[in-house]
């Protein structure tokens, strides 16, 4: 019953930091228009606008970081129960990504107007569209639904991810942050690479790189975003869920 | 009914017991005194209650729901304490604001005039306040948020006299005007003894008294005079501690006394509170 | 052998001389309201229950009573209730601790009583 005024509070909470996102981009890209322009005849533009939009990914990775532990407090103070606080946060984060995705798909639609722009989505799944004009599909409604969707499950993985990052942080013992922040970087960057190198000739870095290429839809040709949609969704369930696994025991500590 | 019970309570923290099988019950519409020494176990009892931390064994019932994890249960009790809750950069303004969207009952006006009486600033950003005033500024959201049972954990911590005695006469109005259930919890024991209907004493993690101010203060007694003649009068009786100076003896007793007039050389005086508490409590 | 239990004399009865000592003061005249147990319970901070139990305490021995609905009065003749009990408990209050401290001094019966002339001498200079 306490959801609706957590989803509102952690909504407020977004509203600057997304407004201030979006202006610096915004205003970053009218002044890469500027050039263009300048330059209206002649040859094509040369600024690259494209594919800033990723920027998203880690500003709203950010965003659900920093949804846990300040809110933590304030809500547990006001006596709302951690259940509510769990549905109200991943709400106001469904929200978030959607409003988010939303906006960079309609940059999609409008920026190609002063400049040549590409999407992110795009530029990984161009060969999905290889067959119709570029300029027309700034204006194809199903292409803009797909990059809408994608987008969208993106944003809310990055989400998830944050969010589970900073519950989890909250809940281990120093010791346990250590072993998993360090640990797990250490496993990728140091030891898969040397067992790869001197033990199992590469087979492992091979298949992890085959299962990220799969997992983004690009198993078979044309590449299916479809398939990446899927896997965010997976992604976000799994996080959300270790999320309110550590979130149920979370106690509220000194200081 | 709307009371609090607490049913055998136990709860640990790595090699302390703080809470040793508790069980109480806290009624409806009555000011209640929570004491103890440091550490005894008051405001674990109290995070607890409030759904802060978890118990290892035990129930806790708020209006005969159990309190974990359950909003409605948790919307009839409001908890201050000691603990700087509030985000960073919050105004207290903004705060009585959101105060108000989690507790419906809460009344602005009420908490205004009352920040207005203390001389709280409504822009000020809590994280800049001063103990007295953090206190105050929960103080004062605890009073205006009209729920059945308030519980204040070392509620004048930083507080000058003036603001104390403010405090007390504004808990009392509130008091009167909108009963509801206060649990103290203070080292202040003097200061509430005077507004406090019941007692609760714990030592370490346990309940050792709970009972009416009236049946407290009429169970202890202290009885003066030489040595001898306050060691034969204090056979029989349950004896709580003594405090000797030279040859003259002071011991504290616990009991129903007896109106039979007293053995030669020997006086008899009341214990209040504080120093019944002290007895009680020491080793 | 003095008793001093005296001085844990619970509240509530504090709080009725406290009303009683005002009605024969004058500052509550007969047939007046008294202040309300809340207003007592602010000012004296103390527990409302408390400072109900005084109140009904002088309700019971007649000195006040209850207008429905509007609250509590001095009644008529009050300030002569009071002071008829109190020369009744006098004995009990100031007599009996007068006689057991004067045996504590060895003063004899005359000594006091010549102590107690020279005393009303006193007042009256």
């Amino acid at each position: 019953m306490k959801i609706k005024s957590v989803f509102y509070y952690q909504a407020r909470l977004f509203c600057t930091p997304v407004l201030v996102y979006f202006l610096i981009v915004i205003g970053l890209y009218l002044i890469g228009c500027i050039p263009a322009i300048v330059m209206k005849d002649g040859a094509e533009q040369t600024i690259q606008f494209s594919g800033f939009d990723i920027s998203g990914v880690i500003f709203i990775f950010i965003m659900g970081l920093c949804s846990f532990k300040p809110s933590f407090r304030f809500f547990i103070g006001n006596s709302i129960s951690r259940k509510s606080q769990f549905w109200g946060t991943v709400g106001s984060l469904i929200a978030l990504a959607a409003v988010m995705s939303l906006i960079t798909t309609l940059f999609s639609v409008f920026f190609p107007l002063l400049t040549n722009y590409s999407s992110f989505f795009y530029i990984i799944y161009n060969a999905a569209y290889a067959g119709l004009d570029p300029k027309m599909l700034y204006t194809s409604v199903p292409f803009l639904l797909t990059c809408f969707l994608w987008t969208f499950l993106l944003f809310l993985a990055a989400a998830a991810a944050g969010y589970f990052l900073t519950v989890f942080a909250y809940r281990m013992s120093k010791a346990l942050k250590l072993f998993f922040f360090i640990g797990v970087p250490v496993l990728f960057v140091v030891i898969i690479p040397i067992i790869d190198t001197y033990l199992t000739q590469m087979t492992i870095s091979h298949l992890l790189v085959k299962a990220v290429v799969q997992s983004m839809g690009f198993a078979g040709f044309p590449p299916n975003p479809y398939i990446a949609c899927i896997t965010f969704t997976g992604i976000t369930v799994v996080f959300f869920v270790l999320s309110y696994l550590c979130i149920r025991r979370a106690v509220l500590k000194e200081g | 009914m709307k009371t609090i019970e607490v049913k055998g309570i136990s709860k640990n923290f790595k090699d302390t017991r703080a809470l040793d099988n508790v069980t109480l019950t806290f009624k409806e519409n009555r000011i209640y005194g929570l004491l103890g020494r440091n550490g005894a176990g008051k405001s674990t009892l109290l995070n607890l209650i409030s759904n802060r931390l978890f118990p290892d064994s035990g129930s806790i019932c708020v209006c005969g729901e159990p309190v974990m994890e359950n909003d409605r249960a948790l919307s009839y009790l409001f908890c201050m304490s000691d603990q700087d809750l509030y985000p960073e950069g919050m105004r207290v303004e903004a705060a009585f604001q959101w105060s108000g969207v989690f507790y419906p009952d809460f009344d602005m006006e009420y908490a205004k005039s009352l920040s207005k009486k203390f001389g709280l600033r409504l822009n000020k950003k809590i994280k800049n306040l001063s103990t007295g005033y953090a206190s105050i500024f929960k103080l004062i959201v605890a009073l205006s948020c009209n729920v059945p049972f308030v519980l204040l954990d070392e509620p004048v911590l930083g507080l000058d006299a003036n603001h104390r005695d403010l405090f007390y006469r504004e808990l009392l109005d509130a008091y009167a005007n909108n009963p509801r259930t206060f649990i103290i919890s203070t080292h202040l024991i003097e200061e509430v003894a005077g507004i406090i209907e019941q007692v609760v004493i714990i030592k370490e993690g346990k309940v050792i008294l709970n009972d009416s101010m009236e049946n407290v203060l009429s169970m202890g007694y202290c009885i003066t005079g030489p040595v001898a003649a306050v060691d034969s009068y204090a056979a029989g009786k349950k004896l709580l501690g003594e405090n000797v100076l030279g040859g003259l003896k002071s011991a504290y007793f616990w009991g129903q006394y007896d109106t039979d007039p007293l053995p030669q050389g020997l006086e008899r005086s009341s214990l209040d509170l504080q120093k019944l508490f002290i007895e009680l409590t020491n080793a | 052998m003095r008793d001093e239990i005296s001085n844990a004399v619970p509240i509530y009865l504090k709080v009725a001389e406290k009303i009683e000592d005002a009605i024969l003061s004058g500052a509550f005249p007969e047939d007046t309201q008294v202040p309300s147990t809340t207003e007592i319970s602010i000012h004296d901070k103390i527990n409302p229950a408390t400072a109900l139990k005084g109140v009904n305490l002088l309700v019971e021995n007649g000195v006040l009573y209850k207008k429905r609905g509007v609250g509590m009065f001095v009644s008529p003749g009050a300030a002569e209730k009071i002071k008829q009990r109190r020369k009744e408990e006098f004995s009990k209050n100031y007599i009996r601790d007068l006689i057991l401290e004067a045996q504590k001094l060895s003063l004899t019966k005359e000594e006091v009583i010549s102590l107690i002339e020279r005393g009303y001498e006193n007042e009256n200079h």
